[in-house]
């Protein structure tokens, strides 16, 4: 690689990387989450700075205005292996965006992309608080996707567990089960439909209105190159989730 | 909850290596920012593995939306694909580092 590339490419890591830092020190756990769907597929060599969000819309005060954001530095490591950090915001209804946890990542893919009639792979996290009396959280997601003529249909299945100090009497794991199905139309447009299920845990597990479940259209796909992005809008549908919510996610991607 | 994460990782055990195939072996050459050849000609149907060598001293990334495929190719090294079964038709990939001149086509009859 060229010197004049090398040095573009580390003034682009040390933008990203203030970038990160500075957000991470401006502001942002909730009941409110929708999350982004996970390919089980790795980008060896691709380094990327993520933003994706979700806000809550109802007029119910206890519903309406809740919000969750992450900003992400990622990095595919290996052909099979990314790894990521994250800061981690979130905001009660009526209150304001904080700060929550900083998050580390990692995504394992399983087999080569298409090589079997599904592709698999599994998403480690780990969260520490920024706050004090709240307990670390541990998350587990199995990644699965699969092909079907212009169409990829991806599958996550979550639990998120709290644990070490302060997660006595947290209950237990807390499960979510995601989908979405896109019609690759073009590299920059795909719409396509979005299901994310928080089905609770424990008891929750068993009563649909408990649970936190949301449909709704959704559009991915790449602009001036470099930028991917995806932003959905849910309709929800148990009496625990919000009326409606918005998601994005935007991506500046490099390679090194 | 532990039952529903066993059943989720046998479920998708069984989809993963169940429906392991054969898949038919092609080769894709680029250098000087040129794919070869510029049009490959598969069947449609089978699963197809597809070899692809960088013969540049620059690494290049084989993109295709239309086969949801994104991979980095290295300089001087080379890459597996797995795609299909595909529908005839002709499918477009390109270079994601030189996409606007370094483009190749695969047909599947």
């Amino acid at each position: 690689m060229p010197a004049t590339d090398i040095r573009r490419s580390y003034k682009r890591v040390i933008t990203a990387t203030t970038f990160i830092v500075l957000t991470c020190a401006m502001k942002p756990s909730a009941a409110f989450g929708l999350d982004e769907i996970y390919s089980p597929n790795v980008e060896y060599r691709e380094f990327s700075l993520e933003y994706s969000g979700a806000r809550s819309i109802d007029s119910h005060p206890d519903l309406g205005g809740a919000q969750v954001g992450e900003t992400s530095l990622e990095a595919g490591l290996t052909p099979r292996f990314e790894m990521a950090v994250s800061g981690e915001y979130s905001k009660d209804p009526g209150d304001t965006l904080q700060l929550v946890a900083h998050e580390i990542e990692g995504r394992y893919q399983f087999v080569e992309s298409g090589e079997f009639w599904l592709d698999a792979g599994m998403l480690v996290a780990y969260d520490f608080p920024t706050q004090s009396n709240t307990p670390d959280a541990l998350e587990a997601k199995l990644l699965l996707q699969k092909d079907v003529g212009r169409f990829t249909h991806t599958a996550n299945i979550g639990f998120t567990q709290n644990v070490g100090k302060f997660s006595e009497h947290t209950g237990g794991p807390d499960t979510v089960v995601l989908w979405n199905t896109r019609y690759r139309y073009s590299a920059y447009f795909q719409p396509g439909l979005e299901i994310q299920c928080d089905l609770g845990q424990g008891h929750q597990l068993g009563h649909f209105n408990e649970q936190e479940d949301y449909i709704g259209p959704a559009v991915y796909g790449k602009l001036f190159g470099r930028l991917k992005y995806q932003a959905a809008y849910f309709a929800g549908v148990s009496d625990a989730a919000a009326r409606s919510a918005v998601r994005l996610m935007v991506e500046y991607e490099m390679h090194f | 909850m532990g039952r529903l994460l066993a059943c989720s990782a046998a479920l998708s055990a069984c989809l993963l290596f169940s429906a392991a195939a054969h898949a038919e072996d092609y080769v894709i050459t680029l250098k000087n920012n040129k794919f070869s050849p510029a049009e490959l000609i598969v069947p449609a149907g089978p699963r197809i593995k597809i070899t692809v060598k960088n013969l540049d001293a620059t690494p290049a990334e084989f993109e295709s939306s239309d086969l949801d495929r994104e991979k980095v190719v290295a300089a001087n090294s080379e890459i597996i694909i797995f795609i299909g079964p595909l529908d005839a038709g002709r499918y477009g990939y390109f270079d994601d580092f030189h996409r606007d001149t370094t483009t190749g086509t695969i047909i599947a009859k």
